[in-house]
């Protein structure tokens, strides 16, 4: 069986798929990759089933070695990474591509140059338990992915047995290059979404239940001010600074439900951007959402940049998610074409 | 009663029955969430309870808003009024050691009361299981005595050990995993409360009765090393 070894790891690594479904009734938040467009993307192209998991960098990279000729692809963040042979030369590895590295080189991914989250998939799949009908790491309550946390140095993964799209595309890349001990990858790349500025990103927005608290000139505020991701910002929610919202009113709610993408306003003023791993209920008001279309930059954007957001209705919300997933499958269809022709 | 639906983001409803006392509507919330969940349609990724809300996570790349929002106004016509028989009982033991009790002098001295009384009230109370949420397997539980209400902590622990039985505001609780709180702990129990290798991972569902059971710190000990 092929494995992969954790020579390094970067700041939170861990593994994800597409999230837990059904058990929020019991608290269980619904977890995955925080950019599932990058996470779907580095999977199929692999040949991965959409269930699959991938391993999820943040800022900083892993070190990893490969065991065997195996079949990868990199997307998201650009963490430059580099692939090393066993006497330490090395060459940049090309991203948002399926590659197949050779058998005993290690990948080095390094500070994210832009964006923050990487996307590294494996064909034939993280070989983790499925923990509450997903292999997504809930770090909060150490359970699933790789024992519950998160990938360090030392770690051994195994890897399952590629499906035949896998296969055949290692066949196909394998013919490109034979024999060289160099990574195989086609000349070509697909990234339908591009990563958000690092300057001034632009996240957008749908109206929530608690908006209405808002005075105009505070909804003017939200919508026309830059926020800061501070520091504090990981995989359950991004703190925001720099400005201090009020509400109208001040009234101590009970918990009701929440979503990645809800924006909730604590008694602080300072926003907080829920992500994947928030809790399922939360008892602060709710000011508004980032729309699904939008998760995925969410996921992008680094501790200290900014970020504005711009109101769309619900509707657009909904047709722009619907857009992205038609980009995402012609991009798949494109590459599907390019590696088979 | 009709309740009121409205959408939470782009890909998930609300149904509150805000108008409602909150025990009827508790009670709604209860029967509506069963009959929902048990008639998903495609689309529809899952139905969770809160205190006198629901909400429908549904995949907004297969339903629009107005045909999620149709499905629940059409499903709640027919939501059957049910009477709940399956309520279980449910005796947590609760080991209330200083070493543990690290908020007990707190909620003792909040209340002019001293450590036994508070044990005294907290364990001499029927309580209900309203809500599980905050982290896996966190029961909120209404019930508690009146002379315990005790406003959260100032600031929020960074770390409150699993298992530790706590008071916050009117409601007392149990954190079922090692997480940051606010809640003045009072006690610990050794019992596991979620379990994500077990099934169900949850000891405790909604609506479960619930009482207390001291014990000391032998058998608090013992039971640790018998799980």
């Amino acid at each position: 069986m092929n494995r992969i070894h954790f020579i390094r790891s970067g700041l939170c690594s861990t593994i994800q798929d597409r999230g837990r479904t059904g058990f929020r009734h019991i608290g269980v938040p619904s977890g995955g990759a925080l950019d599932s467009v990058s996470h779907e993307l580095a999977n199929r192209l692999v040949g991965n089933s959409a269930d699959a998991a991938t391993i999820e960098m943040t800022l900083t990279g892993d070190e990893i070695e490969f065991r065997h000729d195996t079949l990868i692809a990199i997307t998201g963040a650009d963490m430059a990474p580099t692939l090393h042979d066993s006497s330490d030369v090395w060459q940049p590895v090309a991203q948002h591509c399926p590659m197949v590295i050779p058998a005993g080189s290690r990948i080095r991914f390094h500070g994210a140059r832009r964006g923050c989250r990487c996307y590294l998939a494996i064909a034939g799949d993280v070989d983790v338990p499925i923990v509450l009908g997903s292999r997504s790491t809930a770090l909060r309550a150490a359970f699933g992915g790789h024992c519950g946390r998160m990938l360090t140095a030392g770690d051994d993964l195994a890897i399952g047995t590629p499906s035949e799209t896998g296969r055949q595309t290692i066949e196909r890349l394998s013919a490109l290059e034979s024999g060289s001990g160099r990574p195989v990858h086609p000349h070509w790349f697909v990234r339908p979404i591009e990563l958000p500025n690092p300057d001034m990103a632009t996240l957008r927005i749908v109206r929530g239940t608690h908006t209405p608290w808002l005075s105009r000139s505070e909804l003017e505020r939200l919508l026309n001010s830059a926020f800061r991701m501070s520091s504090q910002s990981d995989r359950m929610g991004y703190r925001l600074t720099d400005q201090r919202l009020e509400l109208e009113r001040r009234e101590e709610l009970l918990s009701e439900g929440s979503i990645p993408g809800t924006i909730q306003l604590p008694p602080d003023g300072n926003p907080i951007l829920l992500m994947a791993d928030c809790a399922p209920t939360g008892g602060y008001p709710r000011i508004g959402h980032v729309i699904t279309a939008d998760l995925g930059i969410a996921a992008q954007l680094r501790p200290g940049q900014l970020v504005r957001f711009a109101m769309v209705t619900l509707d657009q919300a909904q047709v722009f998610f619907r857009q992205q997933r038609q980009m995402l499958t012609k991009a798949l269809i494109m590459a599907n074409l390019m590696i088979h022709r | 009663m009709t309740p009121s639906i409205e959408p939470l983001g782009d890909s998930a409803a609300i149904v509150a029955w805000r108008l409602l006392d909150e025990a009827a509507a508790w009670r709604a919330v209860q029967n509506a969430t069963e009959y929902l969940d048990h008639n998903r349609i495609d689309g529809v990724i899952e139905v969770a309870p809160a205190f006198t809300s629901l909400t429908v996570y549904y995949d907004c790349g297969k339903l629009a808003w107005s045909q999620a929002e149709q499905w629940i106004s059409d499903s709640l016509r027919s939501v059957p009024i049910t009477l709940d028989t399956t309520q279980r009982q449910l005796n947590i033991p609760v080991c209330y050691d200083p070493e543990f009790a690290l908020d007990l002098p707190t909620v003792a001295d909040a209340h002019d009361l001293n450590s036994d009384d508070v044990v005294h009230l907290h364990s001499n109370a029927d309580y209900v299981v309203q809500m599980i949420g905050f982290s896996p397997g966190f029961p909120y539980l209404a019930g508690l005595p009146s002379q315990l209400h005790t406003p959260r902590r100032a600031s929020p622990r960074m770390q409150v050990p699993a298992g530790s039985v706590a008071i916050g505001g009117e409601q007392t609780g149990i954190y079922s995993c090692n997480t940051p709180g606010g809640w003045n702990i009072i006690g610990r129990t050794p019992v596991q409360l979620f379990d994500p290798q077990r099934d169900p991972p949850c000891l405790l569902r909604t609506g479960d009765n619930i009482r207390f059971v001291p014990i000391d710190r032998q058998q608090f000990d013992d039971s640790v090393e018998r799980i």
